[in-house]
């Protein structure tokens, strides 16, 4: 894979227009893909054995008598493909169900728990990305030298232990044992919202994140740069004289920031779907552990609002990834 | 989910206003007189006042509390003030205390709610907004016993100031009846013909038959005004919002992070409570919980198992409350046959555990001692019958570890050891399934003794652990108990005050789920034993105790001879707490908090 | 976590940059010599290798057998009977964390072979004959990646239970999609090449086509990214019992040894210590080794230094 410095796209009027048929299609395309992917979760929920009745199995004043009802009421004495039409229909309808254990509506729940996912996810994409790009940059630039290899032995290490071990490790050494920080939690209970305490709240949980994401990004920038920094055009910049910093900073990082704007793209879901072990070893409130808690109750409408939610967003954000790949390097036609 | 049990299930009894007076000794009095309020609690400011912000840091001093609460009464005197910050593993769905059955949802309700009637720590039930238990003595109840009168406290004020009054009751009757509420359970309600306002504070009750648990009924109160008289409930802001009449008020619900109560100053017990705020932190797991408490990030950990309590030894900082609960655990053991096309259907065999050699081969070939005291460290004691405390609760001793025994009883029913030591007879091999709730890590230890020393006798165990929403789902869901397509279960579960609904309900032969029943009832083992049957019958319809305890106890022996249900062990009520939390009771037929208004911090 | 559990969804590279004659000895030979020279790729197939026999050879290293309970002796500490200590059974650890290696690594492998295989007919297929069966197998990929995977893994692991085989196809079945694209990029650049042209006009079949001129050029990436995908493969099974979910007991797995050394942290830190080394050190050394390899077979490699 061979990136030219970034010429001059052929005209930017016909590059809009192209580019909207482009989108246009894609969006077409992603439409039916949604709907099959629906419908497979669909089935896939209702294979699972169990269900929500089970919530009620503890309490012997529930009678067969009051579980049929009960199961009228939620529509689940229907066939299974009449509920997953009637689920469509009022989706469509801009209705995405009600919770059957909150008895809430599933969008109020998602919306709830989606600011704080993205809070968390978005400080450590930053902590993240200002690990990883000076980090990827002077490890290809000093490819071999004792910086690289720390800096790939290091990372190699953050990736090589389950997050939820890293995670736990942290809450025994710092929470528990030393006392600096709290276990878990969004915020300190009962007391004055603050930045301060935000923040004391967030080390851990993004640390967490950060130490296992950073490898990526890393590995990634270090690979590209040290692709594009081999190119005739580099050399010749060098060949002009410049100075390492701006060949690095005008040329070099430029191109290689393409594939990483790519990666980066279609990491973006995560962001939304959360970090299930990270959120739960840290009691933090978000997307993944009411995914989570609505699967360990079997609740369907919730379910199915979550997955509808991530897969809207992972199909979006491929679309992303493809529209700014092309338009960084404009060799790409929209065929 | 360990411990499944819901509020109701703890209090549901079939307690026979006529013959069980045991039950209702406590009626008249009330609530336990309260220790000396130390602050009039009408003075009391009606906003919740500041927590002090907890830095962590500043608990790290050891506790200077040198005793330990040994019950209700607590050293010292009770000084008012305070948050509390309780962890519960699990939230609760809603606070509607009709559209949730779930044990965390009773036991933040409990600080919100109050009910007619409610049971003490001794089994008693005690008058809460009713004035007092109704029984026959007092009038309360009409010598057929089906129609009952209830007299309501007054001066009892909903945590927005208005009256408590009949109208309330009612009102929740009618919530409960409105067809098209998704109330949990209509038990006992469909069986009230008539509901009369008498007066104010006068209810009357007339049942279409005598209902024996009807005390149970109106375990918690809804307030009319606030719905509009409107009884559709179910998409009701009140469902998160909750209006009671309890000893704190509802302040906010954070989903997935906390639920925040304050002080209720217009408590009907004077002087009560003592805390200012009560914060319930919800956590992903007991594991995170723990993790907090232990970081004084907070006060109380609900409902641990008892394999953490050794997590806790040397803590100089927390106390770790374990008293003997109500649950069993127990293997429950198929007699139906668990696969083909009539799986789970009475009239068919289990190939292997319809033998009564090999049942009797397993429950003696498991050395539930060793369990108890290794995995469990010896904090509890082996199971032996399905009730292991009350007044119906017979002396059984536990069976005798005697692996040679089993295996000559296994030897003589002709299960002979194949090649790989796994018996077989007539081609049939003793290898079973052995599921119980996944993720249970004291199951899971206890599950692996058990599989070998059952293998140790030539018997092979393979666990296959499954969700418990699965595990414990219903016949609706096709779940493997309910349908009858398992070998062997693992689980707990506990019976009420007056046990007969749940002895009927899991060994009696009309409560074989089947198709033709729709799945009504949870006798899984599909135990049909007409000495149980005829026990249970004579026990439900004679009002004398001591007859129907004698009668209990002939079920109770049936059904452990038949090995239909292994008890295993009972459990504990664990949850821990940090040393300065006093005033705290426990309560075997309630959950935790239920006596939230005693409680105060020594700190 | 998210990162272990997504598929990362790889965009068309093309890598090859020339034809790979039918007797690969010579570039294969070249690419031994790069791998050589990456030392801790080495250290790393030494650590494997080390690591995997003694996981095979588990019954002769250790007297012990690793689902025998003894109650008497729980949570010791290392000793000379018991070099690893024992856990909260009194089993002997060393027997566990060699018979879990087994466990670990089969499941790591293995999933990673079904990717791999899956991945590869896909791409090949839709590569090689382009037009609507690309098309259609590439909205498949497009599905698969839209499918969040995390929430489908639990939702699978529940469904299907958590023996090893299922875990294999679980997770195996969630991690092809990355190769489908790079082998299908690779394959719609190489079929329009000479040799491939000349191959088809000698009459050569298609599936011989594939099998003997196009796989062998695309064969460095796709090594390349099965390597790594083991690691995240053993990361996901650890991940899945830390929920629960992972492979059931008595089966021992280094996951969920590692879930269970929890509650016991404090009191037997060799429960964890164990365990968490040895992912630790067959991750790490599945990833360099999986560097190595990039470095030996990616041919764009040639001549950076």
């Amino acid at each position: 894979m061979v990136l030219a410095a970034t010429g001059e796209a052929a005209s930017p009027c016909a590059f809009a227009s192209l580019m909207g048929a482009y989108v246009l299609r894609r969006v077409a395309q992603a439409v039916p893909l949604l709907v099959l992917m629906t419908m497979v979760v669909y089935a896939l929920l209702r294979a699972t054995p169990g269900g929500p009745m089970s919530m009620y199995e503890a309490d012997p004043t529930v009678t067969a008598e009051d579980l049929a009802r009960l199961r009228a009421q939620m529509g689940l004495d229907q066939p299974v493909p009449v509920q997953y039409g009637r689920w469509v229909a009022s989706l469509v309808a801009g209705d995405w169900g009600w919770s059957f254990v909150t008895k809430r509506p599933v969008l109020e729940m998602i919306g709830e728990r989606l600011p704080n996912t993205i809070l968390l996810m978005a400080v450590t994409f930053v902590v993240t990305l200002a690990i990883a790009i000076p980090v990827g940059i002077l490890s290809a630039v000093r490819q071999y030298s004792w910086f690289d290899h720390v800096a790939t032995t290091v990372a190699f290490a953050g990736n090589s232990l389950p997050t939820f071990w890293i995670g736990l490790m942290l809450v025994m050494i710092f929470a528990v044992g030393l006392r600096w920080l709290p276990a878990g939690g969004m915020y300190t209970l009962g007391a004055p919202p603050t930045i301060g305490d935000r923040l004391r709240y967030l080390i851990l949980p993004v640390v967490t994140l950060s130490l296992f994401d950073a490898t990526h990004y890393i590995r990634y920038l270090r690979a590209a740069l040290l692709d594009v920094i081999r190119q005739d055009y580099v050399r010749v910049a060098y060949a002009k004289g410049l100075d390492e910093a701006t060949v690095i900073r005008r040329h070099a990082f430029r191109n290689a920031a393409i594939p990483l704007v790519t990666a980066i793209a279609l990491d973006l879901p995560a962001l939304f779907s959360g970090a299930l072990i990270t959120e739960t070893i840290f009691a933090w409130p978000g997307m993944g552990r009411l995914f989570w808690e609505a699967a360990s109750r079997v609740d369907y409408p919730v379910l199915m609002g979550i997955f509808t939610v991530a897969s809207s967003l992972v199909i979006a954000c491929n679309l992303l990834a493809d529209l700014v790949y092309a338009w960084l390097d404009p060799r790409i036609r929209y065929g | 989910m360990t411990t499944r049990r819901s509020h109701w299930h703890r209090i549901l009894g079939l307690a026979t206003a006529i013959g069980a007076p045991a039950a209702f000794l406590a009626a008249c009095g009330g609530d336990t007189p309260a220790p000396a309020p130390t602050k009039p609690a009408g003075d009391a400011k009606a906003e919740p006042t500041k927590a002090p912000a907890a830095a962590p840091a500043a608990t790290t001093a050891p506790s200077a509390e040198p005793t330990k609460a040994p019950a209700a009464g607590s050293p010292g005197t009770p000084k008012a003030g305070g948050t509390l910050k309780i962890a519960i593993y699990q939230e609760p769905g809603n606070l509607n205390p009709f559209l949730n059955t779930q044990t965390v949802g009773s036991v933040v309700r409990n600080t919100i709610f109050n009910g007619l009637v409610r049971p003490n720590e001794k089994g008693e039930y005690v008058a809460d907004l009713a004035a007092e238990v109704p029984t026959t003595q007092n009038g309360g109840v009409s010598a057929d016993g089906k129609t009952v009168t209830i007299k309501l406290r007054k001066g009892v004020k909903w945590h927005d100031g208005k009256p408590f009054t009949a109208a309330d009751v009612k009102f929740t009757f009618d919530v409960i009846m409105d067809a098209a509420n998704p109330v949990t359970s209509r038990s006992g309600y469909r069986d009230i013909e008539v509901f009369t306002i008498k007066d104010e504070f006068t209810i009357e009750l007339k049942f279409k038959n005598f209902y024996a648990p009807f005390v149970t009924l109106f375990g918690a109160i809804l307030p009319a005004h606030v719905f509009g008289g409107s009884t559709a409930i179910e998409k009701s802001d009140f469902n998160r919002k909750p209006v009671g009449t309890g000893p704190f008020k509802f302040v906010e619900w954070v989903s997935g992070d906390h639920i925040t109560v304050a002080k209720n100053p217009d408590f009907h017990v004077k002087g009560k409570p003592y805390l200012d705020q009560v914060i319930f932190r919800v956590t992903p797991s007991r594991e995170v919980g723990i993790a907090q408490l232990k970081t004084g990030e907070v006060d109380v950990v609900w409902n641990l198992i008892e394999a953490q309590i050794p997590e806790f030894d040397g803590n100089a900082e927390v106390d770790v409350w374990a008293k003997p609960g109500l649950g069993v655990e127990r293997l429950v053991l198929n007699f139906s046959s668990p696969s083909g096309e009539k799986a789970g259907d009475p009239s068919t065999k289990h190939p292997v555990l319809s033998d009564p050699k090999v049942r009797e081969a397993i429950d003696i070939g498991i050395n539930k001692k060793v369990i108890v005291d290794k995995l469990l460290y010896g904090k509890t004691t082996v199971g032996s019958s399905p009730l292991s405390s009350g007044w119906a609760a017979p002396k059984i001793a536990p069976s005798e570890y005697a692996p040679d025994k089993a295996k000559k009883l296994l030897d003589d029913a002709g299960w002979k050891p194949g090649p790989d030591g796994v018996r077989v007879k007539d081609g049939v091999k003793a290898a079973l399934t052995y599921q119980t709730t996944s993720g249970d890590k004291l199951r899971e230890l206890a599950q692996q003794v058990i599989q070998e020393q059952l293998k140790d006798i030539g018997i092979a165990l393979e666990i296959k652990n499954i969700p418990s929403a699965s595990l414990l789902g219903t016949w609706g869901d096709n779940a493997p108990r309910a349908k009858g397509t398992f070998d062997i279960n693992m689980w707990t579960t506990s019976p009420g005050i007056d046990p007969h609904a749940h002895l009927y309900i899991y060994y009696h032969s009309s409560q074989i789920p089947t198709e033709a029943n729709k799945g009504e009832g949870q006798n899984y083992s599909r135990l049909k034993d007409a000495d149980v049957d005829k026990a249970l019958e004579e026990a439900g319809s004679v009002p004398d105790q001591e007859k129907r305890k004698a009668a209990y106890e002939r079920a109770i022996k049936a059904v452990t001879a038949s090995r239909a249900h292994i008890f295993l062990y009972n459990r504990l009520d664990v949850d821990g707490a940090r040393k300065y939390v006093q005033g705290r009771t426990h309560n075997p037929w309630d959950n935790l908090g239920w006596d939230i208004e005693a409680w105060w911090l020594s700190k | 976590m998210t990162t272990v559990l997504t598929a990362r969804p790889n965009l068309p590279v093309v890598f090859a940059s020339g034809p790979v004659t039918t007797s690969p000895a010579g570039p294969w030979r070249l690419a031994w010599r790069r791998f050589r020279r990456h030392r801790l790729a080495i250290v790393g197939m030494v650590v494997i290798a080390f690591l995997a026999s003694a996981s095979l050879l588990a019954d002769v290293l250790s007297p012990y057998n690793p689902t025998k309970t003894n109650l008497l002796e729980m949570l010791d500490a290392p000793s000379v009977a018991h070099p690893m200590g024992t856990d909260e059974l009194g089993r002997d650890l060393m027997a566990r964390i060699l018979h879990g290696g087994r466990v670990s690594l089969a499941v790591g492998v293995l999933a990673v072979a079904l990717a791999v295989s899956i991945g590869s007919t896909v791409g090949a297929i839709a590569g090689y004959r382009g037009g609507w069966v690309d098309n259609l197998l590439m909205r498949l990929v497009d599905f698969m990646i839209a499918l969040p995977s995390i929430f489908v893994l639990i939702l699978l692991a529940t469904i299907y239970g958590t023996s090893p085989v299922t875990l294999v196809f679980v997770i195996g079945g969630l991690r092809w999609m990355g190769t489908a694209r790079q082998v299908r990029g690779a394959f719609l650049a190489l079929r329009e090449r000479e040799f491939v042209e000349a191959a088809r006009c000698l009459g050569a079949r298609p599936s011989r086509i594939i099998i003997r001129h196009l796989l062998p050029n695309a064969i460095g990436p796709i090594i390349v990214a099965a390597t790594l995908g083991i690691s995240g493969a053993i990361l996901t099974e650890s991940s899945l019992s830390y929920l629960g979910l992972g492979i059931q007991p008595p089966v021992a797995s280094w996951g969920n040894m590692l879930r269970n050394a929890q509650d016991q942290m404090t009191r037997a830190p060799w429960t964890a210590v164990f365990p968490g080394l040895m992912i630790f050190l067959t991750v790490l050394a599945v990833n360099y080794v999986g560097d190595g390899l990039r470095d030996a077979l990616d041919p764009r490699k040639i001549g950076s230094r």
